[in-house]
């Protein structure tokens, strides 16, 4: 049987792979985070959630957790039982308890085969750059501190640097009136060496500042089972999605269009894959102007509808078609 | 703009030829721009040629002309310049869905409360993603409560619903709580409706009543629609009939309510039985497509707009749709739609 773990929300793409996986009569099952939290019960041992049961399980398709947060933030009451300091203290006791179940439904598992791994979920950026490196995929000088002098340095050195998150992305949201919420994202921001000189503070916490390289295109691939799925992304043309193409122009879209990486790109970035150990992915890379392929960075859990759609490379399908392929190999 | 390097259209940006004009689709934005025949060869027949290649295949005399083009169309951002052609394949144009049945239109009618479990769990089996549920009578707001719930277990993403009356009170409560309700059409509508349901964009209103589907199959510029679905699925398959399927008021079964042959009615039969006994003549129309059909195969428009088989100039299956008023030879609309023949 293929697992699917997923949640309950905003999960068009699960959605569609499982339409594909009835057309295929494939056998699978959907287990949302969300229900493994609040349904199943964990007895001497065994994983009590409807028909489940973990033997049966040849494959696992690991998308995505839950769609809730442990805590409720709009219910006031846990601050008024706890006062402001504690409830981090609660968030971190009720993660861990979390944590640990998680880990013993993935003890459970641990002998499938996993699209992502579970210790691969959350991707370490600094660690996949020096192994793209290693295989022979170019990445743009970075350094990591929190000293303002040595990013000075660094600064002059290349014409204008980025700053981007290490691990992933936080998104923040803020209520504005009672239904309306505004979400802040952190976008890759580009600075050039006069802006560190005058806009940052002696010392800062510690941050991951890469050389930015000027592109002619971004590339986003979708690795699949030793396959790579490419799509070019123009976005140096407008000013908005210059430097971050998530900061959607939705009034005029970046054109988005099927790509073949050059060979020897491609065998590069499949060996990084397979040496980093993912079976899956989204990866980021940039067409820089002066005509080299640079590795970025690569989302392990990857979005790839984003592909799919727009190059109609039916990726939803060729998904479906993996998991039934894999789960008849392990039959 | 660098002349060593190869012009190309973005892969969304696709031409089509019709017998006097060319326009090209730009399926990503949604819009369509008409281009000369000369530009169209140029990015066509001569892909495979660098800007001075171009040139000088059409002589010096011409550069300022070509590249002034050539910018303009960069600038639209129809065009990208590459000096590695190769890297950039055309758009795959095959259309696949997991559905049996893709779209599905079902009038109310008295056969419906009897057979509302066996079509619900055929809704669920054919996979359909779209339901438009069409009342001709008023209805109540426990009837139709009862239809949207039902509906939830199967795997339509959304719902067009075409309405005598809408009866709720709390018109944003009714649309949170039925975020798949894509769209609503009032039919008969008084002046206080019109003014009430202004603000909402999910919402429209028509003053005239609808009774009956003798209203469709009008072909004009503001139906067409540019988009990679429809684009695709055109290619190789009837763009208004392909895995449609349709419960009329009466129970009959048909392709689209508006063509005479039923299939079959509900209260005898159920929609799968109609699919595996009847599947040749389900899918007689699904297969036409417009490169197929008299006048639209010579039609710029042809893979932008949608079909009609029930209203058609003749008895002839391939013949063109009876309410279209384009003629693609001289590239002219006539201002009034032509009458039967």
């Amino acid at each position: 049987m293929i697992l699917i773990i997923s949640k309950s929300e905003m999960e068009d793409t699960t959605n569609q792979v499982m339409d594909w996986l009835d057309t295929f009569n494939g056998d699978y099952y959907r287990l949302n985070g969300e229900d493994f939290m609040n349904k199943a019960d964990i007895i001497n041992g065994q994983i009590q959630f409807e028909s489940f049961n973990s033997e049966a399980i040849t494959v696992i398709w690991n998308r995505r957790w839950s769609s809730r947060g442990l805590i409720n933030f709009e219910n006031e009451e846990y601050y008024d039982a706890l006062g402001a300091k504690n409830s981090s203290t609660l968030l971190r006791s009720l993660r861990q308890e979390n944590g640990i179940l998680r880990s013993f439904l993935h003890s459970k598992l641990n002998s499938k085969v996993w699209t992502t791994r579970p210790e691969k979920t959350s991707a370490n950026k600094i660690k996949n750059l020096e192994i793209a490196k290693s295989c022979n995929l170019s990445v743009p000088e970075y350094i990591i501190t929190s000293n303002k002098y040595k990013l000075s340095q660094f600064a002059k050195k290349h014409e204008r640097i980025i700053c981007k998150p290490i691990s992933e992305t936080p998104f923040f949201s803020s209520s504005i009136e009672n239904d309306i919420v505004e979400t802040l994202i952190l976008y890759t921001k580009s600075f050039t060496a006069n802006q560190i000189e005058e806009e940052i503070e002696d010392t800062f916490f510690k941050s991951l500042f890469q050389q930015q390289i000027i592109k002619e295109f971004e590339i986003r691939v979708f690795y699949l089972n030793d396959t790579c799925y490419s799509m070019a992304i123009f976005s140096q043309n407008d000013k908005q999605t210059q430097v971050d193409f998530r900061n959607y122009n939705d009034a005029k879209p970046n054109r988005t269009v099927p790509f073949i990486l050059p060979k020897e790109v491609e065998e590069n970035v499949k060996k990084f894959c397979r040496k980093a150990e993912y079976n899956i992915g989204s990866l980021d890379l940039i067409k820089s102007t002066d005509g080299k392929y640079y590795f970025l960075e690569i989302n392990p859990v990857g979005q790839f509808g984003m592909v799919s759609y727009p190059c109609n490379y039916n990726l939803e399908k060729k998904l479906a078609k993996y998991l039934i392929d894999e789960n008849k190999k392990v039959k | 703009m660098n002349k060593s390097n190869y012009i190309r259209l973005f892969a969304n940006c696709i031409p089509v030829k019709g017998a006097k004009n060319v326009i090209v689709c730009d399926i990503q934005r949604s819009t369509y721009f008409e281009i000369d025949m000369v530009l169209h060869d140029i990015l066509v027949a001569h892909s495979n040629k660098t800007i001075e290649e171009i040139i000088e295949f059409y002589g010096k005399e011409y550069e300022d002309e070509i590249l002034n083009q050539l910018d303009q169309l960069q600038k639209e951002e129809l065009v990208h310049l590459t000096t590695e052609n190769h890297l950039f394949p055309k758009l795959d144009l095959t259309w696949e869905t997991p559905s049996v049945i893709t779209n599905m239109i079902i009038e109310y009618g008295d056969y419906f409360q009897e057979k509302e479990t066996e079509i619900v769990n055929d809704l669920i089996k054919l996979g359909v993603q779209y339901l438009e549920l069409r009342f001709y009578v008023d209805v109540s707001n426990e009837t139709l409560q009862n239809i949207l719930q039902s509906i939830q277990k199967t795997k339509i993403v959304g719902i067009y619903l075409v309405l005598q009356n809408f009866p709720y009170e709390d018109i944003d409560k009714f649309l949170i709580e039925n975020q798949r309700v894509m769209s609503i059409l009032l039919s008969n509508a008084t002046d206080a409706e019109d003014e009430r349901y202004k603000d909402y964009n999910k919402i429209s209103v028509v003053k005239h009543k609808i009774v009956n589907n003798k209203n469709c199959g009008i072909i004009c510029q503001n139906s067409f629609q540019v988009n990679l679905d429809l684009f695709t699925e055109s290619q190789q398959f009837n763009s208004c009939l392909n895995k449609k399927l349709s419960i009329i008021e009466n129970g009959d079964i048909k392709n689209c309510p508006s063509i005479p042959e039923a299939l079959g009615n509900i209260k005898e039969t159920t929609l799968t039985e109609i699919f595996d006994s009847k599947e040749e003549d389900v899918n007689k129309y699904w297969n036409i497509t417009k490169d197929q059909i008299e006048v639209c195969k010579d039609c710029e428009f042809r893979y932008i707009c949608t079909d009609c088989r029930a209203f058609r100039e003749s008895d002839n299956i391939y013949s063109k749709p009876l309410k279209c008023n384009y003629n693609p030879y001289n590239g002219k609309w006539e201002d009034n739609l032509r009458g039967s023949k």
